[in-house]
């Protein structure tokens, strides 16, 4: 060993208390430019977890992590980018793509820290001191990554649409179709709306790729009736699109037309390649809408046998009974149906159950049951003077167009509603030469009916006049028709929340004579078809049946579903119902 | 009916004849779905009498009632009961039926009360009303919610 071997832990000892030799901060704080792409700044509330960030990054420097006090909604998938700026390039595509510009950058860039796993943040999470900064990049004005203009869907307008009851939208083109599934983000926020959960993003990435049999394919894993809402879809999907934060939604119901108008009929088992061994087990199903239609279809694919009950002489429910064919063309309601029935789901047309084969039957000779018969009674106006032959049912006059027979309402009619049936019922009325006018309790703004059935209504002539609370119905002179009093409303905001409350101003009353007053106020339901002892063993709350988280009722091998289960009362919930239920019956009688 | 407790033990006695008149039709009807919605209102019937019992324990209306609130929809002024079969009463007849009941007890506690210069039983009867207009309130936007839901 040599001295300076022995002196030398002293001598680094002795650099211990002098000057280092580096700088703490490199650099002086200079400001930086005023869009320079510095760290970036997230409003955690303007921000929806839609992920197109973390997709857009080519350098895989954005993931996105749970965030203490974020939850996860409908709207928001509740989760937030986290930056690592061992990757980042500050390229700034996360803040050219972001769908809520909630995201951006401040033009601070220098962050001195001794642990390197600091650099790896959630921007809004973490109080940081650019926060504040309101300079720094931001997207320039009118430029954008996304497309926010939705292809414009061709369709018949106002009078046009009156002269007959054809199809009024025409449906996209090749061009259109590809124009509006390049415009999606692929983010999902959709797939947990659908109320059936389809992989939305998945059958666009198809479209794109010009697969229809795959994008097809991927529709009837979750909804067999693509055809049916690829026109009527309540498409709530689109209200949580994250491109229409900034600009339209993706039109997801036009391109779930789309699809299904690419395969035809005849090619629909091939495509679908739908086969399977049955297992000798049977369920009975009552009820021919959406909801048991779509039971049907996805326990005939487990391999049960099924046999379905229907009181009209067609299948379909309310999709064929209470949508109008402008809107949905038997045909393609049809292309539905009959793929199912196809596949040998026998169905009972004209078999009301209860009437014509009574419910112990079926619980007697089914391995399981599963009813969704819809609310099919419409409720009364009960006010006075209603038992008049003037007033008629939006349901009934539905169902009279769908059987070919003229409703018979006059030439100056008064609708009373504001859902979809009031709006059809109009609609079917102007389509017979009257001159529709739609009263309404509440305001435009709180109407139940689909914004695409309000807008066309309005279109085709129907006068709406809003807050005004029908209170007396007397005989007018003619014996032909019908006076109505009703009185104005004023709106009370609700102390609960709520929709603001319609209450009647007592000396503002209206006296108008129609030719018939069409009613469509709401609809309930009848299990009339089920005996005491049978409705003992359901549980019931506010007119509907309760069930688990299987669809199954009290009664073990009875399943429910469709609009008689679920608040919703859509086609698309209905169909879901069903899907589940299919699942719920199987996991009851295999007992996996 | 002029003493606190003869005006409490009077409302108390409504609402027992409520209970019954509840429990009748509950024996009446044999669906399932309006035998849940009879209970129903037995239970909040009783619940209502045993509230005023416990008034009329303590001696004394439980805060000041001053504001006197209005029924929000006030359906119950222009809708019209048809029950002509008490066997078979559908939901929407139902609703009607007991939304009527209440407007009907509302109306008399607030007569009582403008009748009365005894600021105690104002008092007593403004509370009782307050409590009546509750139940009316809840019967009309369980109807404007379920039964004239596109309305």
């Amino acid at each position: 060993m040599i001295l300076k071997d022995l002196i030398s832990p002293f001598y680094v000892w002795k650099r211990a208390f002098s000057k280092p030799y580096t700088a703490r901060k490199p650099i002086d704080e200079r400001p930086g430019a005023a869009s320079y792409r510095g760290f970036h700044i997230n409003d955690l509330d303007k921000c929806i977890g839609c992920g197109t960030c973390e997709s857009i990054c080519q350098n895989a420097a954005i993931d996105m992590v749970p965030v203490v006090g974020v939850e996860t909604t409908m709207k928001d998938s509740g989760l937030r980018p986290r930056i690592d700026y061992g990757r980042c390039c500050w390229c700034a595509l996360c803040v050219d793509v972001c769908t809520t510009e909630s995201l951006r950058m401040s033009n601070h860039y220098i962050w001195v820290d001794t642990d390197p796993d600091n650099f790896l943040f959630v921007p809004g999470a973490e109080e940081k001191p650019w926060d504040k900064e309101e300079l720094g990049y931001r997207r320039s004005e009118g430029y954008r990554l996304l497309n926010f203009e939705r292809a414009e869907m061709g369709m018949l307008h106002g009078a046009e649409g009156l002269t007959s009851f054809k199809e009024m939208v025409f449906g996209f083109s090749r061009e259109q179709a590809l124009y509006e599934a390049q415009r999606c983000t692929d983010c999902g926020l959709c797939i947990a709306q659908c109320p059936a959960h389809m992989d939305i993003p998945d059958y666009i990435k198809a479209i794109r790729a010009e697969d229809y049999e795959k994008a097809f394919r991927i529709m009837y894993q979750t909804n067999p009736f693509t055809a049916t809402c690829g026109r009527i879809c309540t498409h709530r999907c689109e209200t949580v699109c994250s491109v229409g934060y900034l600009g339209d939604p993706i039109a997801i119901r036009w391109l779930k037309r789309y699809i299904t108008d690419q395969i035809p009929k005849e090619k629909m088992r091939e495509v679908l390649g739908d086969e399977f061994k049955p297992n000798g087990k049977k369920v009975a199903i009552v009820g021919g809408g959406p909801g048991g239609l779509s039971c049907a279809y996805y326990l005939i694919k487990l391999g049960y046998e099924v046999e379905l009950h229907e009181k009209q002489p067609l299948a379909g429910g309310a999709l064929r009974y209470g949508v109008p064919s402008y809107r949905l063309p038997y045909d393609q309601l049809d292309k539905d149906i009959d793929y199912i029935v196809g596949l040998g789901v026998k169905i009972h047309t004209n078999s009301k159950v209860g009437k014509d084969v009574p419910f112990a039957e079926l619980l007697e000779k089914f391995d399981a049951v599963f009813f969704s018969t819809g609310l099919s009674v419409p409720s009364a106006l009960r006010v006075a003077g209603e038992d008049h032959p003037r007033v008629l049912s939006g349901l009934q006059i539905l169902e009279d167009v769908t059987n070919g027979k003229d409703p018979n309402v006059g030439k100056n009619v008064a609708v009373i509603g504001g859902g979809n049936v009031a709006m059809d019922a109009a609609r079917v009325s102007r389509r017979y030469g009257a001159n529709v006018t739609l009263l309404y309790r509440r305001r435009v703004v709180d109407m139940p009916a689909d914004e695409d059935e309000i807008h066309e209504s309005q279109e085709e002539g129907v006068k709406f006049v809003t807050q005004a609370i029908p209170v007396k119905i007397e005989n007018a002179s003619d014996p032909n028709q019908i006076v109505i009093h009703w009185g104005e409303a004023k709106m009370v905001p609700d102390e609960k929340g709520g929709r603001p409350k319609p209450v009647l101003i007592e000396d503002k009353i209206h006296i108008e004579t129609y030719d018939s007053i069409i009613s469509a106020i709401g609809q309930a339901a009848d299990y009339s078809f089920l005996t005491p002892e049978q409705e003992a063993g359901i549980e019931f709350k506010w007119g509907s049946v309760i069930s688990n988280h299987h669809n199954q009722t009290g009664i073990p091998k009875v399943f429910v579903g469709g609009d008689i289960a679920n608040d919703t009362a859509d086609a698309i919930s209905a169909i879901q119902d069903g899907h589940n239920a299919a699942r719920g019956i199987d996991k009851f009688l295999s007992g996996k | 009916m002029n003493t606190f407790e003869e005006i409490i033990q009077y409302a108390i006695d409504s609402e027992y004849e409520s209970v019954r008149f509840y429990q009748h039709l509950l024996t009446m009807n044999q669906a399932a779905s309006m035998q849940s919605f009879f209970k129903r209102l037995v239970k909040q019937e009783q619940g209502h009498a045993t509230k005023l019992e416990n008034i009329l324990e303590k001696k004394g209306v439980p805060g000041e009632a001053t504001s006197y609130p209005e029924p929000g929809l006030t359906l119950a002024d222009y809708l019209v009961e048809s029950v002509e079969d008490e066997t078979n009463i559908s939901y929407q007849d139902a609703v009607i039926l007991a939304m009527k009941r209440e407007k009907a007890a509302v109306q008399l506690y607030r007569d009582l009360m403008n009748k009365t210069d005894d600021p105690d039983l104002k008092k007593l009867f403004g509370f009782i009303m307050e409590e009546e207009v509750a139940h009316q309130t809840a019967f009309e936007d369980e109807y404007d919610k379920r039964i004239q839901s596109d309305n």
